[in-house]
């Protein structure tokens, strides 16, 4: 296990030097990612039914954006697409440190060259959370970023079986941002809408941990929140470990 | 007319090349009925927690979703394929193959690649729009059709426009790649300017003028046409597009005068 | 044609200094270039790697405009890019015969072609029936550019240049990347098409076979300026004043060390390096004083001049700077 750790821990710092020389692209991908919480926080901030803490709860959504932002689709897809991955295969290591370490980084760095967007929205809105609140949102956070990598890991996967993986990621990406928390907050969904979005793993994404920050959940809430985040990290992890064994078996049955 | 027709055969070709993917078709079918269906699941959303959003109904918000779209899949279909790797063009040099052609330099490169498969997404929101003007249950006058028609185009050229300029700094700086940029800056056209903070709506209208692309059609579509508006919106995608051939002829000068 | 560019001391302090203020350095790409070439010559532009060959020739085509200098093609200032002008010349580049849209048909580019040069549809199909017979066209028409070999590519890409009936060709490296066969059909090609059109030829080459088979005069460019213009025999007299005698002799002792530089004995088969003008007279001597059983004299291939002339052109720029 500790070696895996390493593995892990040396393939991120890897990773974290592979894309210090792209500052620029990175500024590029925060922008995008933040765009549909803004234009969330924005709309909200007219609707006068939203409630004082909607500013506070889209600087959340923005942070934990950044923090769990996956790109599968380009690095991971692209690798199958070119043949990289082929020597991936051969390393004696857990096939998934790869993708994982690249992501982990990139998410490092997106958070740090974020700092400045993070701090215009914070000043601008009044954003104010409890160090209660945050210390409760921070294991949620965790589970997010597993969570998200896991979902579009595994969509990214599709490249083992069709060339319109972005179309593929894109669907999933929409789903985010309508059910996840970014084009409303789940308390402002209508009714049958809200209970499915908190069924679906996609508000565990991306607004339960900005909720938890927000301070704007009961505690029972927070309860079944956790619980159902745990229920689709394990449900996820089992389809990516599914969907990676068929890929692969494809892939070299097929593949070249 | 010679230019006409050239545009014509280039997007004739690009769709004998689309349809040599059906699948694909289908796939981005399937993804502009998606994210058009999330948009307008959006606005309903929004309005079930009020009636009105910055001055702007269900109806009249529906009408500005569906030009969005409409305009957006025009730039999709006609603009975005050249223009998504113009700067790259520039870069590597494959920009010499569009200056040894008998045509205007700067509309081959721009404007010759097409995606047709993506006009489903205008053709979806035409019936967005139908759908918002049917919520407001108005008919509106020949007068702010035409309107609209020609602000919509406008907002084409100053999409248009404001690409090209980006990507013409690639002249200068290699390695500046603002397209994301551009299509963030693009998204906020999703709703009217009004929603946004004074400095912000002003940037909107005058540095990067969303309000021309989406908010001004909509407006005139559903409200009436007002002379105010179409003179500004002339005005500026006269000033973006003069602004933009004059960054590009001097990005052709200084790329003629200093490539290997 | 000059260019700028940024230069800087190594070092991590040198970098952080360039970043405040940039210091530059003038690069003369090409400097003092004068030739001139008449309607329907074919000409073969040589020079080493970084000569200044292809700077030229995008000066000439119009893609880049001279800092200083009066280039004139057809009567025409190449770099104004007039429509008139540009429809009139082309530009192949054997590193991409063909621009973008792999999934296009050769004839659906064909197509373009036609409506971009504005050619009419008689004269179009004229051009293009006889460019296929010349190219063997049929067979790929139809099919899809990115599934084309290169020598197809290449066929393909002449003909979608050529379709509109250029007076002048400018060919970089067309043969490059091409197998023997394929490198063939180009150059027979090129030499039948500027013998029927009266086309005018420059063409950029590594490959000497290119330049034997198609160019009667070369200009030799080297660091930027002209070191040789004029006839492909009068390149050999001036880098290769020698020839080569190659004999057999029937006496296995017989002895030629004083006939020529020897460059390879194997028996009783002699490989001698002599000077031109003096390969008449040691032929003689040799047939006079040896029993001969065979003899010839050949000149040094092409590829051997151009060695030596590019390795003498090296040496007088390290004595000059």
């Amino acid at each position: 296990m500790s070696r895996i750790l390493r593995l892990v821990r040396l393939e991120i710092w890897r990773q974290v030097i592979a894309w210090s020389g792209a500052w620029w692209f990175l500024v590029t991908l925060i922008i995008g990612q933040a765009v549909a919480p803004l234009l969330g926080l924005f709309v909200w901030f007219h609707v006068p039914g939203a409630g004082a803490q909607v500013g506070s709860y889209y600087l959340a959504v923005i942070c934990v954006a950044l923090m769990t932002a996956s790109f599968e689709n380009h690095t991971f897809a692209q690798s199958i697409y070119s043949g990289d991955i082929a020597a991936a295969l051969l390393r004696p290591q857990p096939p998934v440190i790869g993708p994982l370490g690249e992501n982990l980084a990139i998410r490092l760095w997106m958070l740090l060259l974020g700092i400045p967007l993070i701090t215009l929205v914070g000043v601008s809105v009044g954003a104010s959370f409890s160090p209660l609140a945050i210390l409760a949102a921070v294991p949620a956070l965790t589970v997010a970023a597993a969570l998200r990598f896991l979902f579009v890991w595994t969509l990214a996967m599709a490249a083992f079986w069709t060339e319109r993986v972005h179309a593929v990621v894109a669907f999933g990406g929409v789903l985010i941002i309508l059910l996840g928390g970014s084009a409303a907050p789940n308390a402002l969904l209508p009714d049958p809408l809200r209970t499915i979005a908190q069924i679906l793993p996609f508000r565990s994404m991306l607004g339960f941990p900005a909720e938890l920050a927000a301070g704007t959940l009961a505690p029972a809430d927070a309860a079944a929140g956790y619980a159902i985040s745990a229920f689709w990290t394990a449900a996820l992890g089992c389809c990516a470990v599914g969907t990676w064994r068929l890929g692969i078996r494809r892939y070299t049955t097929v593949g070249a | 007319m010679r230019i006409a027709r050239l545009l014509g055969t280039a997007f004739s070709l690009s769709l004998r090349r689309a349809l040599a993917y059906r699948i694909n078709l289908l796939f981005d079918a399937l993804l502009a009925l998606v994210e058009l269906t999330a948009s307008i699941a959006i606005i309903g959303i929004i309005f079930t927690q009020t009636g009105l959003l910055a001055g702007w109904s269900q109806g009249q918000m529906l009408a500005l979703i569906g030009t969005y779209a409409l305009i957006t899949g025009l730039r999709a279909t006609f603009l975005d394929p050249s223009l998504s790797d113009l700067s790259q063009q520039i870069r590597d040099g494959r920009l010499d193959t569009y200056l040894l052609q008998p045509a205007t330099t700067v509309l081959l490169a721009t404007s010759t690649r097409h995606a047709p498969l993506a006009l489903v997404q205008s053709i979806l929101g035409i019936g967005v729009i139908i759908l918002g003007l049917h919520e407001l249950a108005i008919i509106p006058s020949p007068l702010a059709v035409g309107g609209w028609i020609l602000l919509t185009l406008i907002g084409l050229l100053i999409g248009w426009a404001t690409s090209v300029a980006l990507a013409s700094l690639a002249f200068w700086a290699p390695r500046l790649s603002l397209g994301v940029l551009h299509s963030a800056a693009w998204e906020l056209g999703r709703y009217p300017v009004d929603i946004y903070g004074r400095w912000l709506q002003r940037l909107l209208t005058f540095a990067f003028p969303v309000a021309a692309i989406t908010t001004w059609p909509a407006q005139t579509l559903t409200r009436g046409a007002d002379p105010s508006i179409l003179i500004a919106a002339i005005l500026l995608g006269f000033a973006f597009t003069a602004g933009t051939m004059l960054l590009w002829r001097t990005g052709v000068l200084r790329y003629t005068g200093a490539t290997s | 044609m000059t260019y700028r560019v940024p230069v800087r001391d190594t070092g991590l302090m040198a970098a952080a200094r360039a970043l405040v203020r940039r210091q530059y350095r003038d690069v003369h790409a090409v400097q003092n270039v004068t030739f001139q070439i008449a309607t329907g010559q074919v000409v073969g532009f040589l020079g080493r790697n970084g000569a200044g060959k292809t700077t030229t020739m995008k000066i000439l085509a119009g893609i880049l405009h001279p800092t200083s200098g009066r280039v004139r093609v057809l009567g025409q200032v190449p770099w104004r890019r007039h429509n008139h002008y540009l429809r009139e010349i082309a530009l192949i580049r054997g590193s991409q015969p063909i621009g973008d849209a792999p999934e296009l048909t050769v004839l659906d580019s064909f197509r373009y072609q036609q409506v971009l040069y504005d050619i009419a549809e008689s004269q179009f199909k004229h051009n293009l029936a006889e460019l296929s017979a010349l190219l063997d066209l049929d067979s790929i028409l139809q099919r899809q550019v990115r599934a084309l070999s290169l020598g197809e590519r290449m066929r393909a890409g002449l003909a979608l240049a050529l379709v509109y009936r250029p007076k002048i060709l400018f060919l970089d490296e067309p043969t490059i990347g091409l197998d023997i066969s394929a490198a063939k059909v180009v150059r027979t090609f090129i030499a039948e098409y500027s013998a029927q059109t009266g086309a005018t030829v420059l063409l950029t080459s590594h490959s000497m076979a290119d330049v034997e088979s198609l160019c009667a005069r070369l200009i030799l460019v080297d660091d930027g300026a002209i070191a040789f213009d004029g006839p492909r025999d009068e390149l050999r007299s001036i880098f290769a004043p020698t020839k080569l005698i190659r004999v057999t002799v029937a006496d296995d002792d017989a002895d030629l060390a004083g006939c020529g530089d020897i460059l390879q004995r194997d028996g009783n088969q002699w490989l001698l390096r002599v000077d031109r003008d003096a390969a008449p007279a040691i032929t003689a001597r040799i047939l006079s004083r040896f029993a001969v059983a065979d003899l010839s004299v050949e000149e040094p291939s092409l590829e051997n001049v151009m060695d030596q002339a590019y390795q003498r052109l090296r040496r007088t720029k390290d004595v000059t700077s």
